[in-house]
């Protein structure tokens, strides 16, 4: 049994290919819009995936030193962002003990912008020429670091890497050092600048995106029959969660209550999912089972949803093993049909949108669902968002390496 | 290649690093002080400048540079060897 102690969210923070801010990204995801178009930061012409959901118009320097922003790797700055954007949202400044305040907010791949430009340099001009920064520029804790030492944050601090798991498990984790009394609030999630010519062709070359060139837009299309991989995408997305009686002592807006944490490994594959989804069905149940709630309880379920071959059917079956009856009932969307996947900062990007469904009764589509896999039949809210009470959310995140992670929010009572 | 010279390719190159106006660093500029450089830049400067005047900067030398004229006397100390 965990303590008592209660987990809610007093700010959100994000940058994603929708928008730089949460009220942008919202918006346009329920507008059913897609962020996805031709990548623009290098020529990708050689590359089998044309296609990226990339941030635009993002300053490095509006949340980082300007000679840092010259050197330091994209996803530090989008850590910045979003965190800010959260404390400043959580009005998490004044009158706290910063001791008490941790950050977790993970990166499935670290700095490979930064890495591949000085390994590059590195060969053509020697070692001596390595910038002293390569290391603190490129690890993928670095996010969690910068952000400490600018909030001057001085509780638990680090960074959780499970793959595109990686924010819902940094959300998780920090969920149990809130109930656990190791610290009074996190700031929490996930970053990824992955649309970098080396990680491009390393999922291209694992055949895991989508190659729908042609049609940018409509590249990202899960639970549909013509599915064909996912779109890498960048950004990152934070949340402030805290304990409540400190958020009430503060007079904190509230989002939702944390309510729910599932954690499990496949032990199948190291990029496979298992295919009876047995996984992803305990990880649900899990975080079921902790929440003190019944499937029935559950107003919406934002989908991993890929939209790889795959996951798709197979989070559907584990969805329709956890859920039974209720199942045909219960909204479910993959919003990455709009964002792409966001890799380390996908599970809190999904966590934003669980929360402001709650909070604006606004379930996000799955756009570009024209045509179901026959094995895909629940109700996936296609294309267009809906209105629609949302009491308990459910968010999944899967990860290679088998990492399962649920998590589940509800409606904040007294 | 004279001290003027040196000064203007090495402030170039130091602007450049720390992203500010060339017209911020004189030769009396101290690193720490007025240009808030920390040991990881005054190494990233030092790489800057090998590549730039094509000289070897030794670490033990950078520890003890205060000033940017002692950046550029150094610079020129190498080149004259």
């Amino acid at each position: 049994m965990l303590p008592n102690r209660r987990v809610v969210v007093t700010g959100l923070g994000a940058v994603t290919p929708l928008g730089n801010d949460v009220d942008s990204t919202w918006s346009s995801a329920c507008a059913g819009q897609s962020g996805i178009d031709s990548i623009s930061k290098f020529d990708a012409s050689d590359y089998s995936t044309q296609i990226a959901g990339e941030v635009k118009n993002f300053e490095p320097k509006d949340w980082v030193e300007g000679r840092e922003a010259r050197l330091m790797d994209p996803f530090i700055p989008f850590a910045c962002a979003a965190a800010g954007m959260a404390i400043e949202d959580a009005g998490l400044d004044e009158g706290i003990n910063r001791e008490r305040i941790g950050v977790s907010i993970g990166s499935s791949v670290g700095g490979y912008t930064f890495l591949c430009a000085q390994h590059k340099a590195l060969l053509e001009k020697g070692p001596r020429l390595t910038s002293p920064m390569l290391i603190p520029y490129i690890i993928p804790d670095m996010a969690s670091g910068y952000v400490s030492i600018k909030h001057r944050f001085k509780g638990p601090n680090h960074c959780i890497v499970s793959a595109c798991a990686t924010a819902a498990s940094s959300i998780g984790e920090s969920f149990l050092s809130i109930k656990y009394g190791i610290a009074e609030a996190m700031v929490a999630g996930g970053t990824d600048a992955g649309v970098n010519p080396l990680v491009l062709a390393g999922f291209a070359a694992a055949r895991a995106l989508s190659t729908a060139n042609d049609e940018p837009s409509r590249a990202s299309k899960p639970f549909d029959q013509k599915r064909d991989g996912f779109v890498l995408a960048e950004g990152a997305a934070v949340l402030v969660l805290e304990e409540l009686e400190h958020a009430r002592a503060r007079g904190a807006k509230i989002y939702a209550e944390l309510v729910g944490y599932g954690s499990c490994a496949d032990a199948h594959h190291i990029t496979l999912p298992d295919p009876d989804g047995s996984g992803a069905a305990r990880c649900m149940e899990m975080a079921l089972s902790q929440a003190g709630l019944a499937p029935k309880d559950v107003s919406y379920i934002n989908a991993h949803g890929t939209s790889t071959p795959m996951n798709d059917r197979h989070e559907t079956a584990a969805i329709r093993q956890v859920f039974g009856s209720s199942a045909d009932s219960i909204p479910v969307s993959s919003t990455k049909s709009m964002t792409g996947h966001l890799l380390g900062a996908a599970g809190s990007i999904e966590a934003i949108f669980c929360l402001l469904a709650m909070r604006d009764s606004i379930i996000p589509p799955t756009i570009n669902l024209e045509s179901p896999d026959p094995y895909c039949d629940l109700d996936y809210v296609p294309n267009r968002a809906r209105r629609a009470p949302v009491d308990v959310a459910l968010t999944n995140s899967f990860g290679f390496g088998g990492h399962d992670v649920s998590l589940i929010f509800k409606k904040y009572a007294d | 290649m004279n001290t003027d010279d040196i000064f203007v390719r090495s402030r170039k190159v130091a602007a450049e690093i720390l992203d500010i106006p060339e017209e911020s660093i004189s030769m009396n500029s101290r690193f720490i002080d007025d240009l808030n450089v920390d040991s990881l830049f005054l190494t990233q400067l030092a790489v800057g400048m090998e590549e730039e005047f094509k000289i070897r900067v030794e670490d033990e030398d950078t520890k003890t540079m205060v000033t940017f004229q002692e950046m550029v006397d150094y610079i020129e100390a190498r080149l004259a060897v």
